[in-house]
């Protein structure tokens, strides 16, 4: 007990108060940043792997949930890393508290304050007191490590984790529908609501998960009129992106090669009542024979599909020139011009080289992609000035898009102009 | 060794030093005879609550014959007159011949008083006590006397043979520092008691201080109590322990128990009691400053007979140490 104070036992005491100060709010700064990190990229992460794998609705559901719940750990993590600030106020009572001191070191440096204090019979015992007990809260003794592992763990683990996906985004992209072309009839048996024998199969083999908002964890958004716009577009949009971004010019093909066949698997359902084929697992469509399509449209009164590309009819040399009755002859009438794509180009059918294509459909751009037409075409209204049909100004001129030459061949074996086959039934 | 801890040294010496000689005679009851000391130090009065024939009149009386002051006890009955506890004054004729009035101080003239039963005596008696263990004096037909140094008093109350007694008004009670309760002594006690008592010898006390300056020796020891130094952050916890026993003065996290089943919480006096008691324990720690658990020791004694409780405590079997037990668990919950 016997203990001689130093005569600036009061100093060293409160440079050393400051320095534990300093050392535990800097701890306390990285620990916050650390797990600010973590949450930063462990969201990152999550977002980004819904955004390439789930569908829509499930990356605006998920994504908000995620982003809520960041939002939040955030929140409190800067809470809680404010909370951890050893303010100068509160430094001597947590030292003391930390280092077992039994309040020796909170009363020296609140009642140093007081000059009363200092002049107390027993203040030069409990100043010699905390002197001989320096060695006992310094700062590396009192807080070991200068890094919170903990915290850097988990920023890194998360970062990597960021990385990761990151680098093998490319590795998600979902395969392209495999395209078929045959003159035999694919398992098309036990198809309900389809007694027809399919000249051409384009099969897709995509996942048929369900209702129509998430068949596809690929479709696009605002695909359908009847969707509503906001914060599923929203979603939609920042899914299509990240995509985008992360796949490239990949991910437009693929995605156009998917929307197609999820456009063939409508029409399907439409066709079918509905009815969902023994073969749920694959989106499917069938190019049909013009007698087929001509005599469905005839019961429907519909008008014929929209689509160019899916008016292909079956191109087999041995079909019937000239179909049934009432069906017009090659070239003639309002049938397609057999010509209409010009003639072949000489370009290489390798490599990146692309040919021109000349397309006639006018494409009406929605928000984010061409939106397509739902319902039924309203009936052409009557003509209220026919005079002035004479100085009606004429179309715009056709427009022409860019293809790989590879596609060339297919392009024209799918958008040629073939009689109409014989045998296809009405 | 510096003088502020030879000082310590001493005091702790001493207290040792009492307690040695009250263990000789008195079996068991450790703690309350800790806490009498302790209060003794602390310049407080204390109440010892206690079924009859378990030590409490020979506590004191051993305490005074180890400290080497003057004792004397008071059986309070019914009867007890306030001039029975101060004194009175007689018609005095002096060989002149001429009459006077003499003040003959009453037993209360003593260093140490026991008030044995105190709750036996009419609230008048009772309050005959008020000024002297409050001011230490005592006035009498409009004269003051001063009372010894030291003046401490200590009050039994007998918890069981209520009928003909009266409570004691919190104003009364307020004014010891600590209640203390003698328990029950244990089979093992029991059997030490029995035989010591018993015996051809029978253990006595011996002073610890010297008689003739025991007073003087005394006060200096509860001076150096006084110079315990106390961080403004004890006094903030010891004012917040005081608060959570007050229904609707405390923090809005205080406890359940003070909200239902106390009317009025410890007055100041009780944050008195607390710092002056945690003084006491810093120093027979061998501290010079008081740490909150100094004060968490002492609070208990201090608070208990503080606390006024309702009749919903009463029906649910709840009392006030249950309720201070309570307060100190949500004082640390609001410390951490």
């Amino acid at each position: 007990m016997a203990r001689s104070t130093p005569p600036d036992a009061s100093d060293t005491i409160a440079v050393q108060v400051r320095r534990v100060r300093w050392r535990w709010n800097f701890h306390a700064l990285q620990w916050t940043l650390y797990l600010l990190v973590a949450l930063g990229a462990g969201t990152a992460t999550v977002l980004l792997l819904l955004a390439l794998r789930a569908g829509i609705a499930l990356f605006a559901a998920a994504g908000a949930s995620v982003v809520a719940a960041a939002a939040t750990g955030t929140v409190l993590v800067v809470r809680s890393g404010w909370r951890r600030r050893l303010g100068r106020a509160r430094a001597a009572l947590w030292i003391d508290r930390r280092a077992a001191l039994e309040g020796r070191l909170a009363t020296l440096v609140e009642l140093e304050r007081t000059p009363a204090a200092r002049t107390a019979f027993f203040w030069p015992l409990l100043e010699a007191e905390n002197a001989a007990r320096l060695p006992a809260w310094a700062p590396e003794r009192l807080l070991p490590d200068n890094i919170p592992a903990g915290a850097l763990g988990a920023g890194l683990g998360a970062s990597v984790a960021l990385f990761l996906t990151l680098a093998f985004a490319p590795e998600l992209l979902p395969s392209r529908p495999e395209i078929v072309y045959s003159d035999e009839p694919q398992r098309l048996a036990g198809i309900e609501g389809l007694g027809v024998d399919a000249r051409r199969l384009l099969i897709a083999p995509t996942e048929y998960s369900g209702e129509r908002g998430d068949s596809s964890p690929f479709a696009s958004a605002g695909g359908d009129g009847e969707e509503a716009w906001g914060l599923a577009h929203l979603a939609g949009g920042l899914q299509e992106r990240i995509r985008e971004r992360l796949w490239g010019k990949e991910w437009t093909r693929t995605r156009d090669a998917l929307a197609r066949a999820e456009r063939a698997r409508s029409r399907r359902d439409r066709e079918t009542g509905g009815g969902r084929s023994e073969d749920a697992g694959s989106a499917w469509e069938l190019a049909r024979t013009p007698n087929q399509r001509n005599a469905r449209a005839g019961e429907s009164g519909d008008a014929a599909p929209h689509d160019a590309a899916r008016r292909e009819h079956a191109g087999d040399g041995d079909e019937p020139a000239a179909g049934g009755t009432g069906e017009a002859g090659p070239g003639a009438g309002t049938a397609t011009d057999p010509n209409l794509f010009g003639t072949t180009s000489e370009a290489t059918a390798s490599g990146e080289e692309t040919f021109e294509l000349a397309i006639t459909a006018r494409v009406r751009a929605g928000r984010m992609e061409p939106r397509r037409p739902s319902g039924e075409a309203p009936p052409p209204a009557l003509d209220a000035h026919p005079a002035l049909a004479a100085h009606q100004r004429q179309e715009a001129a056709m427009h022409r898009m860019a293809a790989p030459a590879a596609y060339e061949a297919i392009v024209r074996e799918v958008f040629a102009h073939h009689p109409p086959s014989g045998d296809a039934r009405p | 060794m510096t003088p502020a801890a030879a000082a310590i040294r001493d005091f702790q010496d001493a207290f040792a030093a009492v307690r040695g000689e009250i263990a000789k005679v008195v079996v068991g009851h450790e703690g309350a005879i800790e806490l009498i000391l302790t209060a003794f130090f602390a310049g407080g009065h204390v109440l010892i609550e206690g079924v009859p024939g378990i030590g409490k009149t020979l506590i004191v009386r051993s305490l005074a014959e180890a400290l080497g002051l003057t004792f004397n006890r008071i059986q309070f009955t019914i009867d007890l007159m306030p001039a029975d506890v101060t004194g009175t004054r007689v018609i005095n004729e002096a060989p002149d011949g001429r009459r006077e009035f003499l003040f003959v101080p009453g037993p209360v003239f003593a260093n140490l008083l026991l008030a044995d039963e105190i709750n036996r005596a009419t609230p008048k008696t009772q309050s005959a006590l008020l000024e002297s263990m409050a001011e230490q004096q005592v006035t009498v037909a409009g004269t003051s006397y001063p009372l010894a140094s030291p003046f401490f008093v200590l009050a039994t109350l007998n918890p069981i043979e209520m009928e003909g007694t009266y409570q004691l008004p919190e104003a009364q009670l307020d004014r010891f520092l600590f209640k203390v309760h003698l328990e029950y002594p244990s089979p093992a006690e029991l059997e030490r008691i029995i035989g010591t008592t018993t015996a051809a010898e029978v253990p006595t006390v011996r002073p610890v201080l010297p008689r003739e300056g025991a007073p003087a020796r005394a006060e200096e020891l509860k001076r150096l109590v006084r110079q315990v130094l106390v961080a403004p952050h004890i006094e903030r916890y010891a004012a917040g322990l005081v608060l959570l026993t007050s229904p609707g003065r405390g923090p809005e996290d205080g406890t359940e128990a003070v909200r239902r089943y106390v009317t009025y919480g410890a007055s100041p006096r009780g944050g008195q009691a607390l710092l002056l008691g945690a003084k006491v324990r810093a120093l027979l720690e061998g501290r010079p400053h008081v740490a909150v658990e100094d004060v968490d020791r002492v609070a208990l004694p201090a608070l208990r007979h503080r606390l006024v409780m309702n009749f919903a405590a009463d029906t649910a079997g709840v009392d006030a140490a249950q309720v201070v037990d309570g307060v100190l668990a949500a004082a640390r919950r609001l410390r951490a």
